[in-house]
C-alpha cells in the first residue's frame, strides 16, 4: 500500500469509528430514556438519506452532460413535500397504530392483509433497489480509487497467509453489510425505531452536505472567482454548451436523455415511495408534528446541497476540458488542482451519502424479505422455541443478501450507464406502488385483486422496458433482443413496445407501466368485490380518517373456544421471546378485568387476539402476523366465528339491520300512541323483552329526592319490588350509570361479581345485563333502563347497544314531554286557584265594604235651622271609620265621628259593634261625656283582646237653644269656621280615647253657635292624607278652605272638600278612609 | 323594621330605628314587645327618638303594650317623642296614660 492509499484507508476507518461512536451514543441515549433523536432537525436530516452519492457524485455528472435537468430530482420531492401535510401525516398514524414495519407491509396491511402483495411488494423493491445500492458501490470504490491513487480493483491482503485478493467493491459491500446488521437488526421487532441508525444517517446527511457545500465554495472561490466568473468564463469557452445545459429538454436527440416531466414524476413519488424513504419517514418517525417541520426543512437541504453543482459542473469541465468523467468533478477537481485534503473531504462526503443509503435500504429491504418472503413460508411450520433465534438471523442475511445484490449487479451492469440513470431506473420500480399507495388512503372501493393486478403489471412492464434494457446494454444479454424484439417480434421491443418508439427510454416505460398498473388496478377494483377482511383494512385506512369515528371496532367475531392468555404468551415468546412477549401481555391487561386463572372474558379475547396480532406484527409484519396466529388457533381447534350465528336477532353489521329498523319503528309507535307514561314503559319493555330474547326489563326513574323508583319491570323474577329484590344488587351500576350518562355493560355478570357482587343476580340465572342511561341529548339522566339476559352472554354489542340508547333517548324525550304537560297542567291549575282564592277575597272584602257603607247613614235627619250631611269615602280596605246622627227630637240632634284603630276586619266589626252599642241607648237621654264613660265600659275587653282603640268625637246639638254641647275621647279636634274670622276654633275636652283604661273620666263642653257657623267633623284620613312629596294636607289647609266655601250647602261642603284632598294627593286612591260630617247652621 | 333592644338592669330598652311607625311595621315592633314580656321583663321603655310620623296602628301597638305590661304590674315608658309624635299622643290624651321622657337616660333614672 502506497501512502496515499493507507491515508485513504485510515482516514476511512477513523471516519466510520466517528460515526459508530455516534450511532451508540444515540442508542445509549435512548436506552436511558433521554433521545436526542427525536427532534425535528434530526428527523429532516434523517430525509435526506434521499441524497445519496447520485446526488453528491451523479448530479454533477448529470449537470454537465444535460444541464440543469438534474434540478428536476430534487423539485419533485420539494414539491411533493407540500402534500406531507395530509398524506405523510395519515400514513404515519395508520403505522403507527398499526406496528407497520415496511411499504410492504403498508400496502398489504390495507389490502387485507394480502401474503401474496407483500411478497411481491417486496420483490419488486429488491429487484428495484438492486441498481441503486449497485450504484453506492460503484460510486464509492471509483472515488476511492481516485484518492487513494491506486489504478487496480483489488487490495492484496500479504498477512493472510496466501495472497488474498479482494475487490474493493466487495469489501466495501462487506463493511457496509456489517454495520447496518449491527444498527438495523440488533432486536427483531422492526416496528421499533432504530436511533443508532437514524443518528448516524443524520450525521451523515450533515457531513454530505458541509463536503458538498465545501468543495463548491473551493471551486467557486478557490479556484475561480465566484459564480459570475465561472459562468462567464464557460460561456466563452463554449457557448453553445452553456445555452444547451442553461435549457430544459434542450437535448432531445440523446436516447439517454430524461425529459423534464418524467424525471419531475419519479422524484416525486420516489421520495416517499422508496422503501428507506418510506423506513425513515414513517417507521423512524417518533412524532407527527416533526413533519411539518421537515416540510421546509427538506427542501431548504435540498436547495443547498445542490446550489454549488453547477459551478462545481462547469468549473470542471472549465478544469479537465471536457465533461468525460464528470461524474467525479467532485474529488477530481482538488485532485487535478493538487488540494488533496478537499479530495478527501469530498471522497468522505461520498462516503458519508453512500453509506446512509445503503444501510436504511438494507434494513428497509431485509425486513421486508423477512416478514414478507420468509415468514409466510415460517409461519407453516409448527413454532418452535428457537424461532426467535432463527428470525434475527434471517434478517441479518437478508441485509447481506440485499447489499450483496447490489454488488453483484454493481458487477454486470459496471459502468454501462451513468450513476443517475442506474437510480433512475430504481425510481421507476418504485412508482409502481404510487397507484396502490394512494388508492389505498383515499379510495374506499380499491381491492386486493387491483393492487396486485396493477402492480403485478406495472412492474412486469417496468422489469421488460427498463431493467432488461439495461442488461443487455451490458452484454449480458444478447443486444439484438433491443433492436429486434423477442423472436424477432418488433412490436415487443422493450424498448419501443407495441410500436411506441418515439419516446424515451424513461418515459416510454413510465408510460406503459402506469398504463397498466393504473387501468388493472381500477377496472379490477370496480370488477371485483371486496372480502370481509379488506372492507375491515378499509375501515382503518378510510372511514376512520372520513368520519372522525372514534368509537373502537364493532365486535362481530368471537373464538368458538377460549384461549388463555399464557397460551398466547407462549405463541409470541417462539417469536419476539419472552421478554417481549410478557411486556406485551402485561401492556394488554393493564386495564382489563382478567381472572384468577388468566382466562380473560370470552368477549375480550377477539381483542387479545388482535393485540397479539399486532404485537407480532411489529416483528414479522401484519400479514403474517395474522397467519401465525391463525394457524396457532385453528392447531388449538378454537376459530372465528361470526357473533351473527349466536343470535340471529340482532344483526352486528355496521348498517342498521332490518331487525333494528323494525324495533325502531315499533318503539315509536308504542311511544306516539298514547300519553301515558305506564302504558308506554311496559309495552316498550316487553317490546325489547319478545325482540331480544331478554329476560328481564327494568324502567327506574329518577325522583325529586335523588332516589330511584322501579317504574316499569317486565319479564321473569316477578315478585314484590322492595330492597330485598335482586335487582338492588346492581345498585353501583345505576348509580354510575346516571351520574356518567353512559351505558354499562356487563356481558359476563360472572367476571365482574368481583367489581361488585352481583351473587343474587348470577342465582337468578341472569348472565349478561346492561344499563343504559334514559337521558336526552347533553342532558343529564333521568332514569336508567336496565335489561338482563339469562341465556346469552356478550350479547350487549355495540350495536345492540347503541340500539337500547337510542330507544332510551326516545323514551326520555317522551318522558319529559308528559312530564312538562303535568308540571304545565299543575301550575296552571295552581294559578287558577289562587286567583279564584284571590278574587274571593277581593269579592268578600267588596261585600264587607258595601256593608260597612251601608251601616253609615244614608242622610242626615232635618232639623229645623241647621244643614247637616255625612259623607265616608274609604280606601281599598275596609276600615274602622264611623259617623252617625241621632235625632233625638225635633230640636235636638246628636252627632258623633269615630275611628278605630288599624285597617283590619277586626276593625270593621268593632266599627259594627259601637253602632250597635250607640243605636241601643238612642232613646235613653244621656249627655255626650256620660255616652263616652259608657261606650268605653263596655268596650274595653273587646277592644283590649283585639288590640284595637277608637277615638271619638260625640256632639249634641240643640237648634232651640243653640247650643252644642260635646265630649272628645282623644278623636280629632272639629274645626268651627265663624263668619268674618280668619282662623278655626278647635272643639275639644279632657278625657281619653276608649278602651286604654277602665275608667276614664270624659270632660264635657259647650258652645253657642251662631248663623253661618260651620262646623266639620272629620277623621285623620282628611289632615294626614299626603301628597307626592310627603307633606301632609294639615289643619290649616282644612280650615281655609273651609273659609273658602262656607257659603255652599253642608253637602257641597263636603264634596269640594273631598275634592280639593284629592288634587292635593294627587292620586285616585287613598291611603286611608275620610269621613267628614258637616254642621252648617243657618 | 328596625330596632335594638338593650337590657339595662331590670330595664329593657327598645330603640325603634324607623321614620315612621305605622300599619306597615308596627306588628313587629308588637311581636317585640310580646317577646319582651313573655321572656318575663316587666319594666320596658321604648325609645322613639327617630320616629317622624305615629299612625293609630302604631299608637295601638304602644296601647296593647301599655295594658299588657299593667296586667304583669309593669310599666312602660316612652321617650324622645318629635313633635308630631307628641301631639299625637297629645290629642289622644295618651300622654297622660304613658309616662314621657326626653331621652332614654331620664327614663331610667325614673325607675
Amino acid at each position: 500500500m502506497n501512502t496515499e492509499t493507507a491515508h485513504a484507508v485510515t482516514i476511512s476507518i477513523l471516519y466510520t469509528a466517528l460515526i459508530f461512536l455516534i450511532a451508540w451514543y444515540a442508542h445509549r441515549r435512548k436506552e436511558a430514556g433521554r433521545s436526542i433523536v427525536s427532534n425535528p432537525i434530526i428527523y429532516s436530516l434523517s430525509l435526506a438519506v434521499y441524497c445519496t452519492s447520485w446526488t453528491f457524485y451523479g448530479s454533477v455528472g448529470k449537470a454537465s452532460t444535460t444541464g440543469i435537468d438534474f434540478l428536476m430530482i430534487y423539485l419533485g420531492p420539494s414539491l411533493a413535500a407540500f402534500s406531507w401535510l395530509f398524506l405523510l401525516r395519515r400514513i404515519i398514524k395508520i403505522s403507527k397504530e398499526n406496528n407497520i414495519t415496511s411499504i410492504a407491509d403498508f400496502i398489504s396491511l390495507r389490502y387485507g392483509k394480502s401474503l401474496w402483495l407483500g411478497a411481491l411488494v417486496t420483490i419488486i423493491a429488491i429487484l428495484g433497489i438492486m441498481p441503486y445500492i449497485a450504484l453506492q458501490i460503484k460510486a464509492v470504490s471509483h472515488s476511492f480509487y481516485l484518492v487513494s491513487g491506486l489504478q487496480i480493483n483489488d487490495i492484496t491482503f500479504e498477512g493472510l497467509g496466501s495472497n488474498t485478493k479482494l475487490p474493493i467493491g466487495l469489501i466495501l459491500a462487506l463493511i457496509l453489510s456489517v454495520f447496518s446488521i449491527i444498527f438495523g437488526a440488533r432486536r427483531l421487532v422492526s416496528s421499533e425505531r432504530h436511533e443508532g441508525l437514524v443518528a448516524a444517517v443524520a450525521f451523515e446527511s450533515l457531513i454530505k452536505l458541509l463536503s458538498l457545500v465545501g468543495v463548491g465554495i473551493f471551486v467557486t472561490y478557490g479556484l475561480f472567482d465566484g459564480f459570475t466568473d465561472i459562468f462567464s468564463r464557460f460561456k466563452a469557452f463554449d457557448p453553445a454548451a452553456f445555452d444547451r445545459l442553461f435549457t430544459f429538454d434542450a437535448s432531445n436527440h440523446n436516447p439517454e436523455h430524461v425529459p423534464t416531466f418524467t424525471m419531475l414524476f419519479l422524484a416525486m413519488g420516489a421520495i416517499m415511495l422508496l422503501p428507506r424513504q418510506f423506513h425513515v419517514m414513517v417507521i423512524e418517525n417518533s412524532d407527527e408534528k416533526h413533519v411539518s417541520t421537515a416540510m421546509w426543512l427538506f427542501p431548504a437541504y435540498l436547495f443547498l446541497i445542490n446550489l454549488f453543482v453547477m459551478p462545481i459542473a462547469l468549473g470542471g469541465i472549465l478544469t479537465t476540458g471536457s465533461n468525460s468523467g464528470a461524474d467525479f468533478f467532485v474529488i477530481n477537481i482538488p485532485l487535478v488542482t493538487g488540494n488533496r485534503s478537499i479530495a478527501m473531504l469530498a471522497f468522505l462526503g461520498g462516503l458519508s451519502a453512500a453509506a446512509g443509503m445503503v444501510m436504511v435500504e438494507s434494513v428497509a429491504i431485509s425486513t421486508m424479505l423477512l416478514n414478507h418472503i420468509f415468514m409466510p413460508i415460517i409461519v407453516r411450520c409448527t413454532p418452535r422455541t428457537w424461532f426467535s433465534v432463527l428470525l434475527i438471523n434471517l434478517k441479518r442475511v437478508g441485509i447481506f443478501l440485499v447489499i450483496m445484490m447490489g454488488y453483484v449487479y454493481h458487477q454486470i451492469v459496471g459502468d454501462s450507464y451513468m450513476l443517475v440513470n442506474m437510480g433512475l431506473i430504481s425510481f421507476s420500480a418504485a412508482a409502481q406502488f404510487l397507484p396502490a399507495m394512494l388508492g389505498g388512503l383515499y379510495w374506499r372501493r380499491g381491492n386486493k385483486a387491483g393492487a396486485i393486478g396493477g402492480i403485478l403489471f406495472g412492474s412486469l412492464i417496468w422489469f421488460y422496458t427498463l431493467l432488461l434494457p439495461s442488461f443487455s446494454k451490458s452484454g449480458w444479454l444478447p443486444a439484438d433482443l433491443l433492436t429486434d424484439g423477442p423472436f424477432g417480434i418488433t412490436l415487443l421491443r422493450p424498448t419501443a413496445l407495441f410500436g411506441l418508439s418515439d419516446m424515451d427510454l424513461w418515459s416510454h416505460s413510465l408510460f406503459w407501466s402506469m398504463l397498466f398498473n393504473i387501468s388493472t388496478y381500477i377496472i379490477c377494483s370496480i370488477l371485483l368485490k371486496q372480502t370481509e377482511q379488506e372492507r375491515e383494512q378499509v375501515l382503518k385506512f378510510i372511514v376512520v380518517y372520513e368520519k372522525e369515528r372514534t368509537s373502537r371496532q364493532t365486535e362481530t367475531k368471537r373464538l368458538s373456544k377460549p384461549v388463555t392468555t399464557s397460551q398466547f404468551v407462549t405463541l409470541m415468546t417462539k417469536f419476539i421471546g419472552e421478554a417481549e412477549a410478557n411486556r406485551a401481555i402485561s401492556q394488554y391487561t393493564g386495564n382489563r378485568e382478567i381472572n384468577a386463572e388468566g382466562t380473560v372474558s370470552e368477549f375480550d379475547l377477539p381483542n387479545l387476539k388482535r393485540h397479539t396480532e399486532k404485537t407480532l406484527a411489529g416483528s414479522v409484519g401484519a400479514a403474517a402476523a395474522g397467519a401465525i396466529v391463525d394457524s396457532f388457533l385453528s392447531d388449538m381447534g378454537s376459530r372465528m366465528e361470526s357473533v351473527y350465528d349466536i343470535y340471529s336477532t340482532v344483526r352486528t353489521s355496521l348498517d342498521q339491520s332490518r331487525e333494528s329498523l323494525f324495533v325502531r319503528l315499533k318503539a315509536s309507535e308504542i311511544i306516539n300512541r298514547t300519553l301515558d307514561l305506564q302504558i308506554i314503559m311496559d309495552d316498550l319493555l316487553n317490546l325489547l323483552l319478545k325482540e331480544f330474547n331478554l329476560d328481564v326489563a327494568i324502567i327506574q326513574l329518577k325522583n325529586d329526592d335523588g332516589t330511584f323508583t322501579v317504574n316499569s319491570y317486565q319479564g321473569a323474577n316477578r315478585r314484590p319490588i322492595n330492597v330485598n329484590h335482586w335487582y338492588t344488587e346492581s345498585k353501583p351500576y345505576f348509580d354510575m350509570v346516571y351520574r356518567d350518562r353512559k351505558p354499562h355493560l356487563l356481558n359476563d355478570i360472572r367476571l365482574a361479581s368481583d367489581v361488585v357482587p352481583l351473587e343474587l343476580t348470577l342465582s337468578e340465572g341472569c348472565i349478561s345485563c346492561a344499563h343504559i342511561p334514559i337521558s336526552r341529548e347533553g342532558e343529564p339522566a333521568i332514569g336508567i333502563l336496565s335489561v338482563f339476559s339469562k341465556s346469552i352472554a356478550g350479547l350487549f354489542t355495540e350495536e345492540f347497544t347503541s340500539l337500547l340508547s337510542s330507544l332510551s333517548g326516545q323514551l326520555a324525550q317522551a318522558i319529559t314531554i308528559v312530564q312538562e304537560m303535568r308540571a304545565k297542567d299543575l301550575e296552571r291549575d295552581q294559578k287558577e286557584l289562587a286567583l279564584l282564592d284571590n278574587a274571593r277575597v277581593i269579592r268578600d272584602m267588596e261585600i264587607a265594604q258595601q256593608i260597612q257603607l251601608s251601616l253609615l247613614p244614608d242622610s242626615a235627619p232635618e232639623i229645623f235651622g241647621i244643614d247637616l250631611a255625612g259623607r265616608c269615602i274609604s280606601a281599598a280596605h275596609v276600615g274602622g271609620d264611623y259617623y252617625d246622627f241621632f235625632r233625638r227630637n225635633e230640636h235636638t240632634v246628636d252627632m258623633l265621628i269615630a275611628d278605630v284603630s288599624g285597617h283590619s276586619v277586626g276593625a270593621a266589626l268593632i266599627m259594627a259593634e259601637v253602632r250597635t252599642l250607640l243605636r241601643a241607648q238612642v232613646n235613653s237621654a244621656h249627655s255626650a261625656s256620660s255616652i263616652l264613660n259608657i261606650l268605653n265600659g263596655q268596650l274595653y275587653e273587646d277592644l283590649t283582646r283585639a288590640e284595637l282603640f277608637i277615638t271619638m268625637f260625640y256632639a249634641k246639638y240643640n237648634s232651640a237653644s243653640g247650643r252644642l254641647s260635646y265630649s272628645n275621647a282623644g278623636h280629632n279636634h272639629p274645626m268651627i269656621h265663624r263668619a268674618g274670622e280668619v282662623s278655626c276654633i278647635e272643639l275639644d275636652t279632657e278625657g281619653l280615647i276608649i278602651g286604654v283604661k277602665t275608667s276614664v273620666v270624659f270632660e264635657e263642653r259647650s258652645i253657642e253657635l251662631i248663623s253661618g257657623d260651620v262646623i266639620l267633623f272629620y277623621t285623620d284620613g282628611l289632615t294626614e292624607a299626603f301628597d307626592i312629596e310627603g307633606e301632609m294636607f294639615g289643619n290649616s289647609r282644612v280650615c281655609s278652605h273651609l273659609g273658602e266655601v262656607a257659603h255652599l250647602t253642608a253637602r257641597e261642603i263636603l264634596d269640594s272638600l273631598y275634592d280639593t284632598v284629592i288634587e292635593f294627593t294627587g292620586s285616585q286612591t287613598l291611603q286611608d278612609d275620610i269621613s267628614m260630617v258637616v254642621l252648617k247652621i243657618k | 323594621m328596625n330596632f335594638k333592644t338593650e337590657i339595662s338592669g331590670s330595664t329593657v330598652v327598645v330603640f325603634v330605628k324607623e321614620e315612621r311607625l305605622d300599619a306597615n311595621n308596627s306588628e313587629e315592633l308588637k311581636s317585640e314587645l310580646n317577646r319582651i314580656f313573655e321572656s318575663g321583663s316587666k319594666d320596658l321603655i321604648v325609645d322613639l327618638k327617630e320616629i317622624r310620623f305615629i299612625d293609630s296602628s302604631g299608637l295601638g301597638v304602644l296601647v296593647s303594650g301599655f295594658k299588657n305590661a299593667s296586667t304583669r304590674q309593669g310599666t312602660i315608658k316612652l321617650s324622645g317623642l318629635q313633635t308630631q309624635v307628641k301631639s299625637m299622643f297629645e290629642l289622644t290624651r295618651l300622654h297622660r296614660v304613658f309616662d314621657i321622657f326626653p331621652t332614654v337616660d331620664d327614663a331610667l333614672e325614673s325607675y
